[in-house]
């Protein structure tokens, strides 16, 4: 039998009665994998005094019996200098996040279609649609994939080109919590949405293989995605159909084409 | 064997006695108490977890003769006993020198000034670049948020991983030791 959190909680502030603390002793005599558990309830622990968030009588327990090696107090100065940095690189990434475009409203859309460059990119977009349902019907994911390999070959450096499609920006990292990770209405999405990557500095590469991962199944390969420069720095635009995106959570992942990883990017789909 | 010099032959022979008539399996099991106990008094907070773990063994040795096998008394058992008081005697020791002057540990908006700060911090931010960009991510991830937002990331993270949630902390816990060597390095360096 494994003690439960609250309960190791409990025995590393040696707030439990005797019996129940001298079973938890024997355990960690007897059982080697007990003490991942432990562990993990001595990092909790220290995060939580970190956080103010002991109660006066935990508090005053964790200073008079949890505090009392140097091993403790090393471990605790130096989770609190991760979570100091962690959280001023949270903050500084959540700053420079590139929100979702909205998708534009009808009459800016009309405005769009009557521009002649942007008809031509609507007819593609029809096109792209005609190929979708042509891959669909066919019941061949690969062949979906060839078709977009095919229409991402296309220059998406010009913006005006790219407005028939929904568009998502997304910063490298992987899922903030539920209410900063960049979402997407899925009745919003356009039949094609483009994806804008924005490159970490230091990558090189001129194209990269993206795949789209849904929990940890890949549900999309694209070998060749170009990279663009924009006016901050670089990012890669991807092309990718709907019909890929159900709700829920998903990755980009960018390699470079020696297969080192360049990136991954997490967005919900709700 | 660490301080098995400090016994006689027939002491440490009634020690192995203990765990077996079998000399090999006496001392594996041997081996595998002495780890425990090692384990016992580090998450006891102790300070020097071998030492009390050989002390422990020590006085077991000395009295094994007379562990009686008839009153069902497991030999791990019968270790814990002597452990358990090895434990009360050392804290006893500890809180006299704490209450003799010895510096208490700061709270935490103080706690972390023994080396200048904005050294470990930028060591601590160089070392994280060296690391592969996913463990970057995952470990100022799992260190990023507080309270519930950091309990609910937490468990987004573990199914994204399809793992528990010790076995996540294990990971950070890992990087953790890798970051401290590469962070005790930088700070040599800059010092």
């Amino acid at each position: 039998m494994h003690a439960d959190t609250k309960q190791l909680k409990r025995y590393l502030l040696g707030d439990l009665p005797e019996r129940e603390a001298d079973a938890i002793d024997l355990q960690i005599i007897t059982d080697e994998n007990l003490c991942e558990d432990i562990s993990l309830a001595e990092s909790n622990l220290i995060e939580d005094f970190l956080e103010g968030a002991l109660s006066a009588d935990e508090e005053r327990l964790f200073r008079s019996n949890f505090m009392t090696s140097d091993a403790r107090r090393e471990q605790l100065r130096e989770i609190d200098l991760i979570k100091k940095v962690a959280r001023s690189q949270a903050a500084q990434k959540k700053q420079s996040e590139v929100q979702i475009a909205p998708p534009a409203g009808f009459f800016d859309l009309v405005k769009t279609y009557l521009r002649p460059l942007a008809l031509g990119a609507a007819v593609v977009a029809l096109l792209v649609v005609g190929l979708f349902w042509f891959g669909y019907l066919g019941g061949s994911s690969s062949a979906l994939e060839k078709q977009y390999a095919e229409l991402n070959k296309k220059d998406l450096g010009n913006p005006s080109d790219l407005t028939v499609y929904s568009n998502i920006s997304l910063v490298p990292g992987n899922f903030r919590g539920s209410d900063s990770a960049v979402k997407q209405n899925e009745d919003k999405l356009t039949d094609t949405v483009l994806f804008r990557l924005t490159l970490p500095s230091k990558v090189d590469g001129s194209t990269y293989k993206a795949r789209v991962l849904r929990g940890s199944s890949t549900v999309f390969t694209l070998e060749a995605a170009k990279v663009y420069q924009n006016s901050g720095g670089q990012d890669v635009r991807v092309l990718l159909p709907k019909s890929i995106l159900q709700k829920g959570q998903y990755q980009i992942k960018l390699e470079s084409q020696s297969g080192a990883e360049a990136g991954t990017f997490a967005f919900v789909i709700e | 064997m660490k301080n098995s010099y400090e016994l006689g032959q027939d002491q440490f022979d009634a020690l192995l006695g203990l765990f077996s008539a079998d000399r090999d399996e006496a001392g594996e099991k041997y081996e595998q108490i002495r780890r425990g106990l090692v384990r016992f008094f580090q998450f006891k907070g102790c300070q020097d977890p071998d030492t009390l773990a050989d002390d422990t063994i020590n006085r077991v040795a000395l009295k094994a003769a007379d562990f009686d096998p008839s009153k069902n008394i497991k030999p791990v058992s019968y270790v814990y006993g002597f452990a358990s008081n090895v434990f009360l005697e050392h804290r006893r020791t500890a809180n006299r020198e704490t209450s003799l002057g010895e510096t208490q540990f700061r709270s935490p908006e103080n706690n972390t000034n023994d080396e200048p700060d904005d050294m470990k911090t930028g060591c601590l931010n160089e070392c994280l670049e060296k690391l592969p960009f996913d463990d970057r991510t995952l470990i100022v991830d799992y260190y990023s948020l507080e309270g519930r937002k950091k309990i609910e990331l937490r468990r987004e993270m573990c199914e994204r991983f399809h793992c528990s949630a010790t076995a996540l902390h294990t990971k950070v816990f890992r990087m953790r030791a890798g970051l401290r060597g590469c962070i005790t390095e930088c700070v040599k360096k800059s010092s």
